[in-house]
């Protein structure tokens, strides 16, 4: 976020974040920021502790055959580099021999054998019986399984013989001859050495990149209001000012305004009850009792109110103004008993009636002080100024009364 | 205990999580059925040259026992009867023939694709040491469970045009006896050629095959023989034959045939009234030893010829491209 656009959030912002920003910063960044945080760390975990191991080892046990035959291709099923271990029974010579395909389908032929036919899993290899087609060649003259020219290399051990694989073996074939059909399992063992390892450590690195990403845009443009993302041209500006005092201050502005209203009222009160009371001070020289009880009556007084002061301020010339401020009155007056009415109820309707039917009352003031002062000497009757809410309702009912 | 309660979650779903993520080692390979096998060569160069060395080693020790015992394992057909013969004049007369070496090196080899047995690889050698010229080897398979044993030497003439085969990496195709498309079927040529050699240009046959140099050298002994005999009043009497299935075809990339085959031929030489029929070269003379002679004297011999016959519409005449010939029985009748 620039500097600008700081400038431009703070006066609208009113110093405090959005919700919308809060949910951003808050709580879907630092999920991103975790999900970044946990992408690397298994991004680092998988290239280190976890990287998948180059070797591979997968073990079979076979009998009942006298040859074992890999399926084509499974030699090097993983990687080129293949190791064959066979472990038969102690005592017994075992070979084994890499061939084309063509050349040990016709040294088995007629013999039955078991395949390898791949990895079941990565630590098995998977097994099939299978009987090969052809006729059985005599053995007369025959030559030995290792002696044979067909096989690329071949070895041949008592017990167990170990056979590996390289490069030139990738199209052939891995035999094995028990030298007669076996009883006892013997185990065979695929051993590769893996090149190239699956790398599953880049794309977590890659999707901790993208949650960094995430949790940057999350925490700055996604955070913004939509409409300071869309709009950042300066001549948009007044625009903004005026949508945002409509639709939020506005609401908030005339509560507080109403609030206001109300509130304020006691003060105009008294500050009219202080030159009602040098009026009284004048006339009747009451105590300061008076003052304060007379601002509990005043809400049949009220609208008149604000007429009364200007009525005051311009009262040398009141000819004049009166009949101006009595047209201009009239309109605003309705609206703002309107307003009060409903906030206020019955007694302001009254009140309304007695502003409306004092409209052309040169002396209102004189006589809302009379009305106060003869209000006054029953407040006084009662005497109490703590239940002064108490007396302000009764007030307030005797003048719906 | 709320927070032991929640820590345990959290230790269970981190354990799930990371056995989810570990335990990764790809997925399982499947083994992808490959058809290229097939097509491949029978064998690698290295291979071929590794069996052509054994019996090269096979041969060389019984050439140094001057014995024949044990070329079997490695020697088959006209190949084991003439050296067996060529070891037995060896013993008679204390050296080898020098027409028995066979180099080493190699100049082309032709291996066969087939899947089947018998397989047959040609494999022609560079010249001796002594500027002989080149040796065409073929070396049979007869089954899976035998080796390749060398089954026919034939010493290629001087100049001779061979075909092209396709290289050793990719392998040629085996031929068979009766393959068509050519001018005659290997067979058939085989058998003509047998013709020509018993009837000289008087054959039938003459017109089909181009002269060649062991017809040349075959007659010029012939008329030699004839002439002496003509002035003992003697007769002479030469038959060829080809052997049956001794046959070896390999398929040219031009698409014609080299047929290699053994024909057996016997010469009955009667010397004239009151006269002893003698054996006409040293070689004879080995083979028949310590022999009584008699008016008649039959001598066979194992011939080994090379012919490659062209395909049918090229125009071409056959031609005998290498030969070898061993007298192996000498007797008097």
């Amino acid at each position: 976020m620039t500097d600008v656009q700081e400038e431009h959030d703070k006066p609208s912002d009113t110093g405090r974040p959005s919700r919308h920003a809060m949910i951003m910063r808050g709580v879907v960044a630092p999920i991103f920021g975790l999900l970044a945080v946990a992408s690397v760390i298994f991004g680092v975990l998988n290239a280190t502790i976890w990287k998948p191991s180059s070797q591979i080892t997968a073990t079979t046990s076979v009998s009942g055959t006298q040859y074992v035959v890999t399926d084509p291709s499974v030699l090097t099923l993983v990687d080129t580099q293949a190791t064959l271990t066979v472990q038969g029974q102690s005592g017994t010579q075992v070979c084994v021999a890499f061939g084309s395909s063509k050349d040990v389908t016709g040294w088995v032929a007629g013999y039955p054998y078991t395949r390898i036919t791949g990895l079941s899993d990565w630590t098995t290899l998977s097994t099939e019986q299978a009987s090969a087609q052809g006729t059985r060649e005599s053995t007369d003259g025959a030559v030995d399984f290792q002696n044979s020219d067909m096989w690329s290399s071949v070895k041949c051990g008592t017990g167990s013989v170990s056979l590996s694989a390289s490069e030139q073996d990738t199209d052939k074939l891995a035999i094995i001859d028990f030298g007669q059909s076996i009883t006892t399992p013997a185990t065979i063992t695929l051993h590769w050495v893996r090149q190239t390892l699956p790398d599953f450590a880049m794309p977590l690195y890659f999707i901790g990149g993208l949650c960094v990403v995430l949790t940057i845009l999350s925490a700055s443009v996604f955070a913004m209001p939509p409409h300071k993302r869309r709009k950042r041209m300066v001549a948009s500006e007044p625009v903004e000012v005026a949508e945002e005092v409509t639709v939020g201050q506005a609401v908030a502005g005339s509560l507080s305004g109403l609030r206001s209203a109300v509130k304020v009222r006691p003060k105009k009160r008294r500050r009219h009850a202080r030159r009602a009371d040098d009026g009284k001070k004048s006339r009747n020289g009451s105590a300061q009792n008076a003052n304060e009880t007379e601002s509990e009556a005043p809400l049949v007084v009220d609208p008149s109110a604000r007429n009364l002061v200007a009525d005051q301020q311009h009262g040398e010339s009141q000819g004049d103004d009166i009949h101006q401020t009595t047209v201009i009155n009239t309109d605003e007056l309705q609206a703002y008993f309107a307003r009060l009415a409903q906030e206020m109820g019955d007694s302001q309707s009254s009140s309304g009636e007695d502003a409306e039917s004092s409209t052309d009352a040169a002396s209102l003031d004189d006589q809302d002080h009379q009305d106060h002062s003869e209000d006054m000497p029953e407040q006084e009757a009662q005497g109490d100024n703590d239940q002064m809410q108490n007396d302000h309702d009764s007030a307030a009912e005797e003048g719906g009364e | 205990m709320k927070n032991q309660a929640a820590k345990m979650i959290a230790a269970i779903m981190s354990v799930g999580l990371l056995i989810g993520v570990a335990a990764c080692e790809g997925q399982v390979p499947k083994p992808t059925s490959s058809t290229s096998a097939q097509e491949s060569p029978d064998l690698t160069q290295d291979q071929e040259k590794a069996i052509r060395q054994q019996i090269l080693s096979v041969i060389n020790a019984a050439n140094e026992a001057k014995s024949a015992d044990g070329l079997d394992v490695r020697m088959t057909g006209p190949a084991l009867e003439i050296r067996t013969s060529e070891l037995a004049i060896a013993q008679a007369t204390g050296s080898l023939d020098a027409k028995t070496t066979i180099p080493e090196d190699i100049t082309q080899t032709v291996i066969p694709t087939d899947s089947g047995w018998p397989r047959s690889v040609f494999t022609i050698t560079t010249t001796t040491e002594d500027q002989q010229s080149k040796r065409l080897l073929v070396m049979n398979q007869d089954s899976a469970r035998s080796n390749y044993k060398l089954w026919a030497i034939a010493r290629l003439f001087q100049g001779a045009k061979l075909p092209k085969f396709a290289v050793p990496d990719h392998g040629s195709q085996m031929g068979t006896a009766d393959d068509t498309g050519l001018v005659v079927t290997p067979q058939q040529a085989v058998e003509q050629y047998a013709d020509l050699l018993q009837n000289g240009s008087s054959s039938q046959y003459a017109s089909n095959f181009a002269d060649d140099y062991f017809r040349q050298e075959l007659t010029t002994l012939t008329q030699t023989v004839q002439e002496g005999m003509e002035r003992n009043n003697g007769t002479q009497q030469q038959t060829f034959s080809a052997v049956k299935d001794q046959i070896a075809v390999m398929r040219s990339s031009d698409g014609g045939d080299l047929v290699v085959a053994q024909i057996n031929s016997e010469w009955t030489r009667q010397a004239g009234e009151g006269r002893e029929s003698q054996p006409a070269s040293d070689a004879e003379r080995a083979l028949f030893g310590d022999g009584t002679a008699t008016s008649t004297m039959k001598v066979t011999y194992v011939n080994v010829i090379a012919l490659y016959v062209p395909p049918a519409d090229s125009g071409q005449q056959i031609t005998a491209v290498g030969a070898e010939r061993q007298p192996v029985k000498v007797e008097a009748i």
